[in-house]
């Protein structure tokens, strides 16, 4: 097939662009627990679960980190008076770390719903300037770029600097994947030599001054990316594309010695090495100097085989010699070529097995595979295994990226309902030990409970009534009321001695006995009456501390009430939810279980799918390097007799 | 014929390098709503996740640890500490309940201002003892171990403690509690 120069040029740029777009989208995702984090390093911590889910969100564990505040935030909102909670004063910034944690984690369509209801409510501006640039973020993860436009239009011209400058960047990344290029030319302008967006800017920019026509500006921009110093690898890759595309559209204009400059700057061992030796070499091929195209096609057809440059070069190196003239070496190097695409068409098809085999799944769940921070590394930690070959390019695409994020996330997923399941056994046995021991226990503590109750409701009445008593002694004096319990005894003694005495009538010795009577009788009282003051004070004295002893009784029962209703409550009450959460356990490890075949199946059909598309181009180059060979063999033999012939 | 091959090779060599490109306006291919509608599950399936992992969460809490007895044990670190901190290790009334050795995430995760919870136990109302063990490095990469002792008095209802690792005047870090309400 061949391809317009123009529509060439679209579909390139328009690949730089997806990678771009995806590369931003990775770093803004990955900036953005990071970004909350900033904010409350700007103020105290001042409730600890929102402290807890930091802790969490920095080690990227976001699953935990959302759990915990989502908890916390759930909890808050049932409480009667919410303001007093020590929440309260991270309210606003746990909604917006919620949605950042759940926009890492890829919940796109949750963080989108919590984000609107923040713009709907009337929160601090400051607030709805960071919730609409990260719904901006997600329409434009989900290629919505004209949502991306509209929720950027929300933030105010008071926002912060940094957001503002965020913000104008992927207006322009949204304008240029939206082919307003004048547009976005208009947006990037202002912001690109700002240091916070540094490469991304001007290197869009330039592709939308390109876009626009106006390589000279477009250059000029690119240039600045191109020749950056950087020891940072996002934006060292950022510096070779900005020198492909301008090496590209040099190669486009036909201008090849410009375009190897920018094409040699291209880092040997980077992500976009081979595809710019590739170009090196056409650069110089354009110009008529093969033998020095030779030099990078020879480098690159000793390069990883799976990639299509390489196997390109497989194909430009023999050309090359062809137009030497070097028609032996070029059939040669066509016929290594021919071994090599049936070698590789033959592992391909092993890969396909491979991956009919499952074994391609267990692969993505190796730890070799674990996310790096920039997935495009990340695929390069892949191990050469036949079930991971020739997916590199699949894997970098946005799809199966997200399918492949999406594999892991469910099989963490399933590791937790797992691990929940695994405690639910422990749960129900711990609920039997404690109602084996306290269901037997706890009537004969009820019953003594009450009998207590009761003793300490008739002793509170009995001092209520003592209290009564010793207030109108205050009022009135009485003595006798005060009387010991002995002193009562000796008084009704006497009085029966005092009738004794009087039935006697006038016998002898009746006066000394009357005499005898009345001086007892006569100290008793003069005891009573005497002691009346000292023992109403002693009386008040017992008093209160018969209030201490009843008070601290009152705490006691107070306590075995408190420990009564928690042995209680420790084992009742949980069956039901406890079963209640086992079934919704059981089922969400089904539907876990069953999703997470499907997506891999998908995947598995996408690598087949890919696996095949490359085993037709492997075929195709395989007969153009026969034919190609077979002519060159003609060539060499007829160079050969010609050369005979004039011998 | 290869004079012919060679301008078309050039054109179809370079330009095949590349992915097809995307257009976001143009209707979605099969695959590409098989896609969505697969992301769509999986992102109802995690909220389902995350709220039966909350609700199991509580639910351990208040069956391991009653709100009347529950203690749990936080630590924070200063954001830019003249120290590392290794390890640190809790006794509450003379009795070792946990025992933590910091992994370097864990540490800059700390002092990014994140708040680690160490430790949820029970505890009996009423006066305790709480010492805290440190093991680390001074910013001169000597060894330290720092220890101090605090009194807590745990009432009826959760208690939250936290305790705060600080830079201090010498080598070793300040420790320091914070009984939260």
């Amino acid at each position: 097939m061949f391809l317009s120069p123009f529509r060439i040029r679209e579909d390139v740029m328009n690949n730089l662009l997806t990678w771009f777009t995806s590369t931003l989208v990775v770093l803004t995702l990955l900036v953005s627990p990071a970004s909350a984090a900033k904010k409350s390093n700007e103020r105290n911590i001042r409730d600890l679960f929102f402290g807890e889910a930091l802790f969490h969100a920095e080690q990227k564990n976001q699953f935990a980190a959302i759990t915990r505040l989502d908890a916390e935030l759930a909890q808050y909102y049932s409480l009667d008076d919410p303001k007093s909670d020590s929440l309260s004063y991270h309210r606003e910034e746990s909604e917006l770390f919620v949605a950042d944690l759940e926009l890492s984690y890829r919940m796109h369509r949750k963080v989108g719903r919590a984000m609107q209801r923040l713009l709907d409510q009337s929160v601090h501006q400051s607030i709805r300037d960071r919730a609409a640039y990260r719904l901006a973020r997600v329409a434009f993860t989900k290629s919505s770029y004209e949502i991306a436009l509209e929720n950027l239009d929300h933030i105010s011209s008071k926002a912060p600097r940094e957001l503002q400058l965020r913000a104008a960047l992927l207006r322009g990344q949204s304008l240029v994947a939206l082919g307003r290029h004048k547009d976005a030319v208009s947006v990037l302008k202002p912001v690109q030599a700002e240091s916070l967006l540094a490469g991304f800017a001007p290197y869009n920019l330039g592709i939308a001054y390109l876009e626009t026509g106006d390589v000279v500006s477009g250059f000029q921009q690119l240039e600045r990316v191109g020749t950056q110093s950087t020891d940072d690898r996002l934006q060292a890759a950022l510096r070779d594309k900005a020198n492909l595309a301008m090496g590209f559209t040099l190669l486009k204009a036909k201008d090849a010695q410009r375009a190897r400059t920018y094409l040699e700057r291209i880092q040997l061992e980077g992500p976009f090495s081979n595809r710019a030796l590739l170009w090196v070499g056409w650069s110089d091929a354009a110009q008529g100097s093969y033998e020095q195209a030779l030099v990078p096609w020879m480098i690159l057809r000793k390069r990883d085989i799976t990639d299509v440059a390489v196997q390109e070069a497989m194909l430009a190196a023999p050309y090359g010699f062809g137009q030497l003239q070097a028609y032996g070496r070029s059939a040669v190097l066509y016929g290594e070529a021919v071994d090599t695409f049936n070698r590789e068409i033959d592992r391909v098809e092993d890969s396909v097995s491979s991956i009919r085999a499952g074994k391609f799944l267990d692969a993505m769940l190796s730890d070799e595979a674990e996310t790096d921070t920039e997935w495009l590394f990340a695929l390069r930690k892949l191990p050469d295994a036949p079930e991971t070959r020739y997916m590199r390019e699949l894997m970098a695409g946005h799809v199966f990226n997200e399918s492949y994020r999406n594999y892991r996330d469910l099989s963490e997923l399933g590791d937790n309902v797992d691990h929940w399941l695994g405690e639910v056994p422990a749960y129900h046995d711990l609920l039997r030990v404690r109602r084996a021991y306290y269901a037997p226990l706890l009537p004969k503590i009820d019953r003594a409970y009450e009998r207590l109750d009761r003793n300490l409701i008739r002793i509170v009445a009995r001092r209520t009534k003592i209290a009564d008593q010793l207030k109108t002694l205050l009022r009135k004096r009485d003595p006798m009321a005060l009387a010991t319990a002995r002193e009562k005894t000796m008084l009704r003694q006497l009085k029966r001695i005092e009738s004794r005495i009087k039935r006697l009538g006038k016998q002898k010795g009746v006066d000394m006995l009357k005499e005898k009577h009345q001086r007892i009788a006569g100290l008793l009282y003069w005891q009573v009456n005497t002691e009346y003051e000292k023992r109403l004070s002693r009386a008040h004295q017992h008093l209160r501390q018969l209030d201490k002893v009843i008070a601290e009784t009152k705490r006691s029962q107070a306590r075995l009430d408190r420990r009564k209703s928690e042995a209680a409550l420790s084992y009742r009450g949980y069956d039901r939810a406890l079963n209640d959460l086992q079934a919704r356990l059981d089922y969400l490890k089904i539907k876990i279980s069953g999703l997470k075949a499907h997506q891999g199946q998908y995947m598995e059909r996408r690598a087949i799918s890919e696996l095949q598309r490359r085993k037709r181009r492997l075929q195709r180059y395989r007969t153009k390097a026969r034919f190609a060979m077979a002519e060159s063999y003609d060539r060499a033999l007829r160079e050969q007799k010609g050369k005979v012939e004039t011998k | 014929m290869i004079k012919t091959l060679g301008p078309i090779l050039f054109f179809l060599l370079i330009f095949s390098s590349g992915a097809q490109a995307q257009n976001p306006q143009a209707g979605l291919s099969p695959e590409q709503k098989e896609f969505q509608s697969l992301d769509e599950q999986v992102q109802g399936l995690k909220s389902e996740v995350i709220k039966i992992n909350r609700e199991m969460l509580l639910l351990q809490e208040k069956l391991l640890y009653p709100s009347s007895s529950q203690v749990s044990i936080f630590v924070s670190l200063e954001s830019s500490p003249k120290f590392s901190l290794d390890a640190i290790a809790l006794k509450l009334d003379d009795r070792q309940v946990q025992k933590h050795i910091y992994t370097y995430r864990e540490l800059e995760a700390l002092r990014k201002r994140g708040v680690q919870r160490l430790y949820t136990g029970n505890l009996t109302a009423g006066k305790h003892q709480l010492a805290v063990m440190l093991n680390g490095k001074t910013s001169s990469n000597n060894s330290y171990q720092q220890s101090a002792t605090f009194s807590l008095d745990k009432m009826v209802g959760p208690k939250l403690v936290e305790i705060r690792v600080l830079s201090s005047g010498g080598g070793k870090p300040d420790v320091s509690i914070k009984e939260w309400k």
